[in-house]
């Protein structure tokens, strides 16, 4: 018989790319992901029995880090004036890869992901990169999903600005005459 | 009755696949007739694709190895705990079970967009119209390609709308000293009776287009055109074709004209 606890574990090992990459982009430091990562599992192990299979446990996963990372900020906040740990755009493609047009467009749109303010960040990875629906995402973040899509469409709107990808027309009357 | 009003929100749900039914046929009804809806759509599905496509290296990076030798630590560590006091640790206190209805599936909606789905897939479409509008599929594409293809955006040129204008579907023309040759795919008619046609495009140094012109008043009109980037890495290219497809059935398209009936469109009321 398999040992429950290391089958969490390799469940967690196996999720570990995407749990840090979400880390990642929440903090925008390699390093500081790591630890947080890490501390996440600590905490996911310690409640195992708690997840409920057939859930998802990606958005499990992504709670728990986020949670520990908002504790995190709340502490340094009343800490000290940093704000913002590292401005870097951690998120770029790592350079001395081939420099290929495609990637730097890529890098472009990773700099500008790490550009937008950290509300609007985590629900875009969590939607558009993690693929979670709004109301998974809404969960993760503990927030109503009303709220998921306003800053998920200004996320999006910001993004599009900063990377070039053609602004819609801004809005218009209806010129077909048209009744409203 | 007028869908101009969609809120961002709406568009962005549509976009998503995260629309009920009944709003994402109205959303699908209102972009039949508006591209500026179209563009404002089309701007979701970018910056998601682009999104997704820019932090897919991340995932490549290979975890350290430190990290995974930690949690495998702590994994056994917790297995022993729990045989030890067989009782949960207290540590997990904001852990809490998603739950997910056993009916509910990965997309909030059984019968997504099918049009939604296949201009998602694609790798480039420009929608033409007023508000003609390129959606280069994950912003990978090549911003030196945007000139051309924002050229067959809005009205056909003249050269291009006297070869539409006249040209039977199965024929290849040559648009005129270098500029590269476009083969007429067919000819058929909207539900409004619109003539509409498909064609391919192929210019020297732009990649081929599919598009879909659609005539009014003399004018013939892109309502869409799709291509794929050559050699893309990583990034599956939907068939272009599947994309003109969904977008044909979505502005009620009937079947090809046959030869006659084309003849007959082609001649009559421009």
């Amino acid at each position: 018989m398999t040992d429950p606890t290391i089958v969490f574990g390799e469940r967690l090992v196996a999720f570990l790319p995407n749990l840090r990459r979400f880390a990642i982009s929440l903090c925008r430091s390699r390093d500081v992901a790591d630890d947080l990562v890490q501390a996440a599992c600590e905490k996911a192990l310690a409640g195992s029995d708690r997840f409920e299979e057939g859930t998802r446990f990606d958005a499990w996963m992504f709670r728990i880090l986020r949670n520990l990372w908002i504790d995190q900020l709340r502490r340094q906040k009343t800490a000290g004036p940093t704000e913002e740990i590292e401005a870097q755009a951690e998120l770029a493609v790592p350079s001395g890869e081939a420099g290929s047009e495609a990637r730097m467009a890529l890098k472009s749109v990773a700099a500008a992901i790490d550009g937008l303010v950290l509300e609007q960040r985590e629900v875009l990875i969590l939607t558009c990169v993690e693929e979670l629906s709004y109301k998974e995402a809404a969960e993760v973040l503990g927030i109503p999903i009303g709220t998921v899509m306003s800053r998920l469409a200004r996320a999006r709107k910001n993004l599009a600005e900063a990377t070039g990808i053609e602004p819609p027309v801004a809005r218009s009357q209806d010129m077909r005459g048209g009744t409203r | 009755m007028s869908d101009t009003e969609f809120s961002d929100e709406i568009l962005m749900a549509f976009a998503d696949g995260e629309l009920d039914e009944e709003t994402m046929r109205r959303v699908e009804a209102a972009l039949e007739t508006d591209d500026e809806l179209m563009a404002r759509v089309a701007m979701f599905m970018e910056t998601r694709a682009a999104a997704s496509e820019a932090l897919k290296p991340v995932l490549d990076e290979p975890v350290p190895d430190e990290l995974v030798a930690k949690v495998r630590a702590m994994a056994a560590a917790a297995g022993d705990a729990a045989r030890a006091a067989d009782a949960p640790a207290a540590a997990g206190d904001n852990v809490v079970a998603f739950r997910r209805p056993a009916d509910q599936p990965a997309s909030p909606n059984g019968s997504p967009s099918r049009f939604l789905m296949a201009m998602a897939a694609s790798l480039l479409v420009v929608v033409g119209g007023a508000g003609g509008y390129l959606l280069r599929g994950g912003g990978l594409a090549d911003p030196g390609g945007v000139p051309g293809a924002m050229q067959v955006a809005g009205t056909v040129g003249p050269a291009l709308s006297a070869i539409l204008d006249k040209a039977a579907s199965g024929d290849e023309v040559a648009l005129g000293e270098g500029q590269g040759t476009v083969r007429l795919v067919s000819a058929f008619e909207l539900g409004s009776g619109q003539l509409c046609r498909e064609y391919e495009l192929a210019q020297p140094g732009e990649p081929g287009l599919v598009s879909v012109a659609c005539r009014k008043a003399s004018t013939w009109q892109t309502r869409l055109a799709v291509t794929r980037p050559e050699g893309g890495d990583g990034y599956a290219p939907a068939s272009s074709l599947e994309t003109v497809d969904a977008f044909l059935t979505s502005i009620g398209a009937g079947q090809p004209l046959d030869a006659d009936a084309e003849k007959k469109a082609l001649g009559g009321s421009k």
